[in-house]
């Protein structure tokens, strides 16, 4: 038997206080003198032999309850041939877990945090024996194991491990811990070890995943979890906290605003510089004034080119955790959108046909030149190649598409395209309800409001869309002085209301569907319904809503993404098979892109981000779409568990086995650690039930007193 | 009144009053005033017996009240023609003088008393007392004369009577036997902490040269009962046992059968050997024994 705090064991002197109370309290005993004490000895030496039998027995077990409690408190822990679990000698299986998610990229003495883990991870290597096996494995999201399996040779492990550098991505302790409980599974020993060395970074921790991982550390006794804690000395972390470009639709060789926030955690204000990079280029600077551990906005002004995308990165000056001193942007310039325009119905009068007054909106000129490029279509001919081919569909009362165009339209949204659906002829009302609008989402036309029962004007209900950005109060009341004779009401519970009736039903609402976005008008856009036409917000609406559309359902679908996220953008329309593909990396490196056909429309996939930077689709050489890839922001949160904490929640199902190692002395506390079974509960159970015999054995003692 | 009577009786009170020949006086005084009250009336010491004159004898004896109403000759027995020699052995060892149970006197003081009461009685009946004090050997001996001032002669030694020494009561009662050649009346007042036998065999001894033996074995209340409620460490007053640490409760059962076949033997041997033997405790009244001398004496003639 070990103790892992053997300092307590000088409290083994406390034992003597039960045998000097006795003693004293014999000492302070009446001294009565008595006459006729042979009788009283004679009747004495009768019982005395019980009586100092039980008195006895009685110091014996104030003494061993006080023995029990010391011992208790030094830490007892069953070693060598008594410990079943964990025999002397017994071989290990260990698998050495490293931390390398963005955050140990932080700097410290002679390194980075990320190499002092693996500092800590060769010593507990080279400090096995050879009958023990060892495996390395870096996690951050997820465990990556930096070996098939475990090994015997520790020069094996130290060179994986020299090699390995820190990754960017996310810290996820808990998912990451769970697939290491799953790795020992391979172990060959009965005896295993995890060691997680890393900052243990507080990133917010599923409680579901954490219940089930200490279930799941409860039910394996022979597995002993260390939890090491490396760290950086504390410092002034300073950060770009977000780059954002206009939310509406960019348009060729327009200056816009790049909004930037940038936030230090420090407390005391702090000035630092700003620089802006365009293509390579530095193109701005600035000093921002940062309060206590707050943050600034500031703005510059771009210039977009005329095609393609406008890419850079923010920059301040490096600290001592240089991973979120800058944030790479892309901004996309939108060029002509293509518009596939479905109708529905013929109409007999021209006043009533929507695609007079949406065609012309959209294309005010009538001469193919505007900023939408239109085709028409009849719905019930929808041809899957001109779906591919647009940016976004204007659907007019779509009519009897039929199962498979329902279908494809349905892919077309959920893969991540977008329509502008107008819903207000009085004929269609039961096929909308029943057919399309079920495709997609759980709106639906209300009653159809005829002109004999009074007009409504529009009420804008969504001041703050990106698709209304730039309309002031005055174009919003030229708006909603339009009035509608002929309309519908919507359902409000499946989207973002945008446009209401004075009455207050929903007259527009934005509904997401899988990636795409839809956009439901619930009126006719005739000059038979309204004057809505005539209105001179007409046209802005309708080209408004149609590049929102266009804009955020475009192909890069998430053009700015975090280091471990999919990069995935929209392949051109009919892109041949053949076409060289391939993706561009931070620091001209290239990566096999996939084309996948089955997506509606085709998809260019890269795999996961795996550094900061900027990600370049490339078709036949020529570049096609631009992803920029940032640090997790929760990488950028210097905030970090105490191991004991983490301890907490691990152990939270009742498992013994887990231990934060801390302080200077590690080695030492692991070794204390590893030498067996903690018993210092045994002895407090113990200690209580020879304290309760002491309180029966004294009651029967003093139970003379009545008799 | 009977009260008060009683009052005068008990040890508790006349432990309180100061010097033994006013205890003494108070004893018995009350003692007699309650005897006149009681069914032992006929043993009165205050009755004058008359008897008729024999011609020879002194005429100072003659009742002549008792011959003018009578015409005949009577004469006053008086208690002094008995010539009673009592000796009173008074126990003054260290066992005698233990602290005593709360409101009762010490053993050794209410032997004291009982001896004063006895010496005050037996003089009032003009016999003669004397006194021996005691412990491991006779300390004091007071031969046996009947007058005042030796009855307040015997008070003052009795008074400063004290021993500290182990008890040899057999054998102080062995070796006094052999030096009282003349019969009389022995009272022993001890606690008889001594070998039983040695002690049997002394007052035997006694009876051996035809004296007459009363014996008041006196006890605290708690030497009977050995009732102390709390742990302590018992420890002998003449320092010849060791001591006994022990929780009282658990012992008493068998102590106090110990106790009674003690003093069971010691009533049947003394018996057996026409020896009174009345067992007191130190929370007796006094009457008790001065009846049981009363009726001692009353054999004695």
């Amino acid at each position: 038997m070990q103790f892992l705090q053997p300092a307590f064991l000088l409290g083994l002197a406390a034992a003597a206080i039960p045998i000097v109370l006795h003693f004293l309290h014999r000492r302070r005993l009446d001294r009565i003198p008595f006459a006729p004490l042979r009788f009283l000895e004679v009747t004495h030496q009768r019982q005395s032999r019980r009586l100092r039998f039980r008195r006895l027995l009685l110091l014996v077990l104030r003494v061993a309850a006080v023995v029990c409690v010391v011992l208790a408190l030094a830490r007892p822990t069953l070693t060598g041939g008594l410990n079943w679990l964990a025999p002397e000698g017994t071989a290990l299986s260990v698998l050495l877990m490293v931390d390398d998610s963005a955050s140990m990229r932080a700097q410290t003495a002679g390194g980075t945090v990320f190499d002092a883990a693996k500092a800590q991870a060769a010593a507990i290597a080279r400090g096995l024996s050879d009958r023990d096996e060892v495996c390395i494995a870096t996690f951050s999201d997820h465990l990556h194991p930096l070996l098939d399996d475990f090994v015997r040779d520790a020069d094996l492990v130290l060179g994986a491990l020299a090699e390995r550098e820190c990754g960017w991505r996310r810290s996820d302790t808990i998912t990451s811990l769970g697939e290491a409980l799953d790795w020992m599974g391979r172990a060959s020993h009965t005896r295993r070890e995890i060691h997680l060395i890393g900052d243990i970074q507080r990133t917010g921790i599923d409680s579901l995943a954490a219940a089930e991982l200490a279930l799941r550390l409860r039910g394996d006794p022979d597995l002993h979890l260390f939890l090491r804690r490396v760290e950086a000395e504390p410092f002034v972390n300073r950060r770009v906290k977000a780059v954002e470009g206009p939310a509406t639709r960019l348009r060729p060789t327009e200056t816009v605003e790049l909004a930037v926030e940038v936030g230090q955690d420090g407390d005391r204000p702090l000035t630092v510089p700003l620089f802006l990079e365009v293509d390579g280029s530095k193109v701005g600077e600035t000093e921002s004034s940062l309060p206590p551990a707050g943050s600034a906005r500031h703005a510059f002004a771009v210039t977009l080119p005329e095609e393609g995308e406008l890419t850079g990165v923010v920059r301040l000056r490096p600290d001592r955790y240089p991973p979120d001193d800058q944030r790479w942007f892309v901004l996309e310039v939108t060029g002509r959108i293509d518009v596939l325009v479905l109708t529905g119905l013929p109409q007999s009068e021209p006043r009533r046909d929507p695609l007079l007054f949406v065609g012309a909106a959209l294309d005010p000129g009538a001469d193919g030149r505007g900023d939408f490029a239109l085709t028409v279509q009849e719905a019930a001919r929808l041809s899957i190649p001109s779906l591919q081919e647009s940016a976004v569909v204007v659907a007019l009362d779509p009519y009897e598409l039929g199962a498979a165009r329902l279908a494809a339209l349905g892919d077309y949204l959920r893969g991540g395209g977008g329509m502008l659906l107008f819903l207000g002829d009085p004929r269609e009302r039961a096929y909308a309800n029943e057919k399309l609008l079920p495709q997609w989402t759980s709106a639906r036309l209300g009653p159809f409001r005829g002109g004999r029962d009074g007009s409504e004007h529009l009420v804008m209900a969504a001041p703050d869309h990106p698709a209304f950005t730039g309309f002031g109060e005055e174009e919003i009341a030229t708006l909603q002085e339009a009035r509608l004779r002929d309309f519908y009401r919507l359902s409000e519970d499946a989207g973002r209301t945008l446009l209401r009736w004075t009455d207050g039903g929903a007259a527009v609402e934005e509904i997401e569907v899988g990636e795409g976005r839809l956009i439901v008008c619930a009126f006719h856009p005739t000059a038979a319904s309204g004057d809505l036409p005539f209105s001179p917000m007409f046209l802005p609406l309708v080209q408004r809503l149609t590049a929102y559309l266009a804009t955020t359902t475009g192909r890069r679908l998430a053009p700015m993404v975090e280091v471990g996220e999919p990069l995935v953008v929209t392949a051109p329309a009919g892109l041949e098979a053949s076409a060289r593909l391939r993706l561009r990396l931070p620091g001209e490196r290239f990566q096999t892109v996939e084309l996948d056909g089955q997506a509606l429309p085709p998809r260019l996939r890269g795999g996961e981000a795996a550094s900061p930077g900027l990600y370049t689709f490339e078709i036949d050489d020529r570049p096609w779409a631009t992803v920029a890839v940032n640090v997790p922001s929760s990488e950028s949160r210097r905030s970090f568990h105490d191991p004991k904490e983490l301890k907490e929640i691990v152990a939270r199902g009742g498992a013994t086995r887990v231990r934060a190692l801390e302080g200077e002395d590690v080695e030492k506390a692991l070794e204390r650690a590893r030498r067996g079974r903690p018993l210092h509960r045994w002895f407090l159970l113990l200690a209580a039930l020879l304290l309760a015999a002491e309180s029966l054995l004294g009651r029967r003692i003093s139970a003379g007193e009545g008799s | 009144m009977v009260t008060q009577e009683r009052a005068l009786l008990d040890p508790r009170e006349l432990s309180r009053l100061a010097g033994l020949d006013l205890i003494a006086r108070t004893l018995v005084e009350g003692f007699l005033v309650g005897l006149h009250r009681s069914p032992y009336h006929g043993f009165s010491v205050e009755f004058a017996e008359y008897r008729r004159y024999i011609p020879g004898e002194d005429i100072h004896n003659i009742d002549w009240r008792v011959y003018a109403r009578s015409d005949r000759h009577w004469v006053k027995v008086f208690q002094e023609e008995t010539n009673l020699l009592a000796r009173l052995f008074v126990d003054v060892s260290a066992s005698m003088d233990t602290p005593p149970s709360t409101g009762v006197p010490s053993k050794l003081h209410y032997a004291k008393m009982l001896a004063a009461g006895l010496a005050y009685l037996l003089s009032r009946q003009k016999d003669a007392v004397g006194l021996v004090t005691f412990d491991r050997e006779a300390l004091e001996v007071i031969r046996p004369r009947s007058s005042r001032s030796h009855l307040m002669h015997l008070m003052g030694r009795l008074e400063h009577a004290r021993g500290g020494r182990p008890t040899r009561v057999g054998t102080v009662l062995a070796s006094m036997a052999d030096r009282m050649w003349r019969r009389g009346l022995i009272v022993v007042i001890s606690d008889l902490i001594d070998d039983p036998d040695t002690v049997l065999r002394g007052l035997k001894h006694f009876r051996h040269r035809k004296h007459e033996v009363l014996v008041f074995h006196v006890l605290d209340p708690r030497e009977i009962d050995l009732g102390f409620d709390r742990q302590a460490r018992f420890v002998d007053p003449e320092g010849e046992l060791p001591e006994v640490t022990a929780q009282p409760w658990h012992l008493r059962e068998g102590y106090v059968r110990q106790v009674e076949q003690w003093r069971r033997r010691l009533s049947r041997e003394c018996g057996m050997h026409r020896i009174d033997y009345v067992p007191l405790s130190t929370a007796t009244p006094f009457d008790v024994a001065l009846l049981a001398y009363l009726a001692k004496r009353s054999r004695v003639g």
